[in-house]
């Protein structure tokens, strides 16, 4: 709905969240060209449907449910979960050589190798918190399906964390 | 926050091997990383005597911290907002455009694409039908002004064509052949009988794009 207020509302909300916003992109399509193109779709689908948010949930919730849906649907139509990379991971990984901030590095890398779908569980999950039924609801999945697909994430993500001990 | 991307590694997620291979295995992944509390009190007893448990417990409680340790935010390369503001100046200004009755509009959308796709009209920003959107005429901008309304239509039209289930081109075909993609779907969803305002929208902005492309015009920012 492109009324005054609701643009007024967009713009303060993206102040707000962009940045959250931006990192779960990231994490869901592990590219950040792509990541910036799911925050500006994600926002406009927003603006265009303010009207049509019921308040069933937090306008942040609602809002990181489009993103998610903007993420799945570009992996989609791309067919391509691989990615990028940046020049800047090298210099990262060459920094120190702390053992968390290894793991830390690793596990960033891992969760961009895991299959979209439990990728965006593990992310919704573990990292923003999500509880199991909002997530079925954000990803359109039974629940038992979210388990599924944790319970694998979870385990690969663990035994490659097990290799840098 | 590693911030712009990582190399995944060659292989692909595949079926591994079990942690370990105690039948409770896999009640381990639902509760290791929630409090001791909410662990059934069956496990618990279970972890007290298992050692292969016990270690894969310990993994995923280093997998919690590590999880827990990342970071929340991070800041993309370019800013984000003026993208945003532009396509939603360019879009209409009041109301869903279904206001208009579903039959009046896909009959005019029908005129305008037919009228078009014979070459008897070329498409102009004020169609009847569209006369609530504020399609952006270029003529008298600046070059930089250009660019930034081209990626604005590009844009827009996008995002309409998203909403109707159109994917977007593929990567690194070049400008004028993902735009090309986005005409033909346009097209094959009228041909469909799909037509709606929004289509009409989306022809209008092809459009446009389609004679700055050809006539050579500044290159619009790409949308990726």
């Amino acid at each position: 709905m492109s009324t005054p207020s609701a643009s007024t509302e967009i713009a303060a909300l993206f102040e707000q969240e962009h940045r959250r916003l931006y990192l779960l992109a990231l994490r869901l399509v592990a590219n950040p060209a792509a990541a910036e193109d799911v925050v500006q779709e994600a926002f406009l689908r927003a603006w265009r449907s303010w009207s049509d948010f019921r308040g069933a949930s937090s306008r942040s919730t609602w809002l990181c449910g489009i993103v998610v849906r903007c993420a799945l649907n570009m992996l989609r139509s791309e067919r391509n979960e691989r990615s990028f990379v940046s020049s800047e991971t090298h210099s990262i990984e060459s920094s120190t050589r702390r053992p968390q901030h290894e793991a830390r590095i690793d596990l960033e890398r891992a969760i961009a190798t895991l299959p979209a779908r439990a990728r965006a569980v593990f992310v919704l999950r573990d990292i923003e918190g999500h509880a199991v039924n909002e997530e079925a609801q954000l990803l359109d999945i039974a629940p038992g399906t979210v388990k599924a697909h944790l319970f694998h994430a979870r385990q690969r993500l663990a035994s490659l964390i097990d290799h840098h001990d | 926050m590693p911030a712009n991307g990582w190399r995944p590694s060659s292989t692909t997620m595949t079926e591994h091997p079990a942690l370990n291979d105690c039948p409770a295995e896999p009640l381990l992944a639902e509760y290791a990383m929630q409090p001791l509390s909410e662990i059934p009190r069956g496990l618990q007893e279970h972890l007290e005597s298992c050692r292969s448990c016990k270690r894969t417990v310990a993994r995923y409680a280093a997998l919690h911290v590590v999880t827990n340790a990342l970071p929340s935010t991070a800041t993309s390369a370019r800013d984000l907002w003026p993208g945003i503001s532009s396509a939603m100046r360019a879009a209409p200004r009041h109301g869903r455009m279904l206001r208009v009755s579903p039959a009046r509009s896909a009959l005019a959308a029908g005129i305008v694409l037919t009228a078009f796709l014979l070459g008897r009209v070329s498409v102009r920003p004020e169609l009847p039908l569209a006369s609530r959107a504020r399609v952006v005429v270029t003529d008298s901008l600046s070059a930089a002004e250009r660019i930034q309304e081209a990626g604005t239509r590009y844009l827009t039209a996008l995002s309409l064509l998203g909403e109707a289930g159109v994917p977007r081109p593929a990567r690194g075909q070049g400008r004028e052949v993902a735009i090309a993609t986005l005409y033909g779907a346009t097209m094959e969803l009228a041909r469909q009988g799909r037509s709606s305002a929004n289509l009409t929208i989306v022809a209008s902005l092809l459009d446009h794009e389609r004679n700055e492309t050809r006539s050579g015009s500044p290159a619009a920012p790409s949308s990726r």
